[in-house]
């Protein structure tokens, strides 16, 4: 016992430490590949972190989403700064990847000192197990339609936020699309390594998306994680060369990409129509319900992370809103 | 149905918002009729809203059907009620206004521009309504993402501004969600009513006087309060002319509004003003960013970025209302609120009918237009009555309740911070009217043409709305004094 507590002792403090490292290395990082690369690994040592917090949920988002498909997103985005950049001056400094003007900068500096030092100080105030609602939800939990807490919080004691969060992603594709321009797809034929391995990983990670969806039922998974790996598929696919066929581009792209949302407006209308509340379940029917709307939620955040790892809006001869 | 009205609120803007992608696609001229459309039908329903808590008292609705604090709760109370009639008849206008003075290469992309707007409008509601903190913090998300992706859409310079204002917005929302999870930790418990009621019991906790103050600055960032105001000159200057109006009128005051609830409802009257000396604070930030605002606002040429830190100085004399600790004070701020809400929306109107129509961007070239611009001139000098805060604009009784309670208060640098940023929203008006009249260029070989009807109205609703704020000042102040007071002030 003594050695096992031990041992935990040296991983969490190397895993604190090896955070701390990789996060100073991100900052001044003069090369941007690099710090990149360098933020994937520190959200892989973040969800580490998590699973020793006793946080697996946290801990998959962490993975799939934090590491994963943000660093997938910022590698897109540095690859299109490489091609415009060839068009303009500054290009002269990120052409070899290096960022030179990055002198010390006071006040953002000083205001992060502040803002550490009222954390370091306030933190330790903290009661060390805090209980928080998990009585409240324990309690409630069988009559939740699911039996993993984070499941019942996320879509139905607290299913009206989660309707919000599928307003932001669907948002930020928006947002992007609204300042991007359009572009005609074009398909392109991938190596054979790729190649291979698209075909090999694909349908799997449909698989797992499907199981995780299922299982968030009662064990950590759900929506947001099934759509994570979902999104992660596509990015493999967009990669690869394959790109949407020009008929689905349109109408379809767009039903899929609402899916999520609408279900859910759609449900809170039925629930208010029929006498209860925004989103109030009837009790009978919760289970089969929140996977309905997990499944449509799937659905619609996969499409969205791969739309916008893509960037551009797809059109085909006219372009699409 | 009343005790649903809220939720109706919220979902129509949002349906509408969600599904236009969809059903505009083939169709994207409809995207601004629906807008009108559907934000006509919120300034009726907010009415009947507002109708339905006088005469019955506050609403609480639970989301999701879960009693609090399991589920989340919005609250429909007296002053939520009146400042969102107010906000979606502005978001109205602004949609009304959108029409001739979007940028013209939009394209497609037209639809996300309604869609976007819409989703702000209804973030606002979920700003207003909400009783929940986290609940809150979705909402901010919400409302600035859209912003930040609105600001965007006139490429260029704005794309910079927006960026950052994201990155500056992403701050302060991360430091508002850990003070969330701080008194969290602390209360373990997020619905507001039920914080106001744990926490006299953990005033000695360091955690919870960290986490409101990280609550504070978030929010403070949000709100573009002094210092934290340097995203906010450039992004609402660079924004699309047709979206200044939107954001300056609404999208800092609701940051405020959020501030307001946790000062006076999760927190409560006694404990600010005898435990924790918060008010003071918000006082004395208040009267900083009155007059440094305002300093800087002389300072400007283009015009509309002197309206945008004559919008920063406001939201200063607004706090010092607010941070009065008295009725008369409180009462004043709000009453405040409302009226700068107006006439930040009148002001970029006035900015944007002057670049689309006129071409006009500094206030060198205010003095080309001129006398031939009747509804331009017209809606400026009511304007400016209302920004100096003459009678019988609605800008004078709300100064006058805020000296009011500051007197009352014996706080006379408050009072003194109002009278100064006064004047020197005089000098730059006077600034202003000087360019116009000077004439320095005769101009007239430009054939200017009648202005679209939607200029006139929305500059005429504007003008009209700030004299009838000071002609009916006296029943709105009665009526926030009865139904708008916090608990226990």
């Amino acid at each position: 016992m003594e050695a096992l507590t031990l041992l935990h002792w040296t991983f969490d403090i190397l895993l604190g430490l090896g955070l701390l490292w990789l996060g100073w290395r991100v900052l001044t990082s003069p090369d941007l590949f690099n710090a990149i690369v360098l933020f994937v690994a520190f959200g892989l040592l973040m969800a580490l972190a998590w699973v020793r917090l006793d946080a697996p949920d946290i801990a998959l988002a962490e993975a799939a989403i934090g590491a994963g498909l943000t660093g997938a997103l910022l590698l897109a985005a540095f690859a299109k700064l490489r091609t415009v950049e060839k068009n303009h001056d500054i290009a002269g400094q990120l052409e070899k990847g290096k960022l030179e003007n990055r002198s010390f900068q006071w006040w953002p500096a000083t205001f992060l000192l502040v803002v550490a030092a009222g954390l370091g100080h306030t933190v330790l105030s903290l009661p060390h197990y805090a209980t928080g609602l998990s009585a409240e939800v324990s309690a409630n939990l069988k009559s939740s339609g699911v039996s993993n807490p984070v499941t019942a919080v996320l879509l139905n004691f607290r299913g009206y936020d989660t309707l919000l969060e599928m307003v932001v992603l669907l948002l930020a594709l928006l947002g992007v699309w609204s300042i991007s321009g359009s572009a005609l797809p074009r398909e392109a034929a991938p190596g054979p390594i790729l190649d291979t391995l698209s075909r090999l990983l694909t349908p799997v990670l449909i698989l797992v998306a499907a199981y995780l969806l299922w299982v968030g039922a009662h064990a950590p998974g759900g929506a947001f994680q099934a759509g994570a790996v979902l999104g992660a598929a596509g990015v493999l696919l967009l990669l690869s060369g394959w790109r949407l066929s020009s008929h689905l581009a349109g109408l379809p792209l767009r039903i899929i990409l609402v899916a999520g949302p609408v279900a859910f407006v759609a449900m809170a209308v039925f629930t208010m129509l029929t006498g209860g509340q925004f989103l109030e379940y009837p009790r009978a029917e919760a289970g089969t319900l929140i996977l309905f709307l997990e499944t449509a939620a799937t659905l619609s955040i996969g499409t969205t992370l791969a739309a916008l790892f893509l960037g551009e809006r797809p059109k085909n001869k006219r372009e699409y809103p | 149905m009343s005790h649903q009205l809220p939720a109706i609120l919220f979902l129509l803007p949002l349906f509408a918002a969600i599904s236009m992608p969809v059903v505009c696609l083939k169709h994207r001229h409809w995207s601004q009729p629906i807008s009108v459309a559907i934000l006509a039908a919120m300034v009726l329903v907010s009415i009947l809203n507002l109708y339905n808590v006088l005469h019955h008292g506050e609403v609480r609705y639970v989301f999701s059907g879960w009693a609090t604090p399991l589920g989340i709760e919005w609250v429909a109370d007296g002053l939520a009620s009146v400042i969102l009639v107010l906000f979606s008849a502005l978001g109205l206008l602004g949609v009304v206004f959108t029409g001739p003075t979007s940028p013209k290469d939009l394209g497609g992309r037209i639809v996300h521009y309604y869609t976007l707007i819409l989703l702000l409008v209804s973030s606002l509601t979920g700003i207003v309504f909400a009783g929940d903190l986290f609940n809150l913090f979705v909402f901010l998300e919400v409302a600035a993402i859209s912003s930040y992706a609105l600001i965007g859409v006139a490429g260029g310079r704005a794309l910079f501004a927006a960026y950052r204002y994201l990155i500056l917005g992403t701050l302060g929302a991360s430091l508002y969600l850990l003070g969330v999870s701080y008194l969290y930790a602390v209360s373990g418990t997020l619905n507001m009513a039920d914080i106001a009621e744990k926490l006299p019991f953990l005033l000695h906790s360091k955690a919870l006087v960290g986490g409101l103050l990280f609550m504070f600055i978030g929010l403070g960032i949000k709100m573009a309060l002094v210092p934290f105001h340097a995203w906010l000159p450039e992004a609402y200057t660079y924004a699309p002319e047709s979206i200044s109006p939107i954001l300056a009128s609404l999208v800092t005051k609701v940051a405020l509004l959020a501030w307001v609830r946790i000062i006076y409802w999760v927190l409560n009257a006694s404990i600010v003003i005898n435990d924790i000396p918060i008010l003071l604070l918000v006082a004395v930030v208040g009267a900083l960013a009155a007059v440094i605002g305002a300093s800087l606002a002389l300072a400007q040429q283009n015009i509309k970025m002197m309206f945008a830190y004559g919008g920063i100085s406001h939201i200063g004399i607004i706090l010092i209302g607010i941070g009065q600790g008295n009725p008369t004070g409180f009462v004043g701020g709000v009453f405040y609120l409302l009226n700068d809400a107006v006439m930040q929306a009148g002001l970029f109107f006035l900015a944007g009918v002057a670049f689309c129509h006129y071409g006009v961007r500094t206030i060198d070239d205010m003095g080309r237009v001129g006398k031939q611009a009747p509804w331009l001139t017209g809606a400026l000098i009511i304007l400016a009555l209302g920004m100096i805060g003459l009678p019988p604009t609605g800008g004078f009784f709300g100064k006058w309740y805020i000296i009011l309670g500051a007197l009352e208060a014996d706080n006379y640098v408050s009072a003194a911070a109002v009278v100064l940023s006064t004047l020197l929203t005089l000098a730059y008006f006077v600034k202003l009217f000087e360019a116009i009249f000077r004439q320095t260029s005769t101009g007239s070989d430009v054939p200017l043409g009648t202005i679209p009807l939607s200029f006139k109205l929305t500059l005429g609703v504007t003008s009209a709305a700030i004299m009838i704020l000071g002609l009916f000042s006296s029943p709105i102040i009665q009526l926030l004094l009865s139904h708008a007071l916090p608990p226990g002030l």
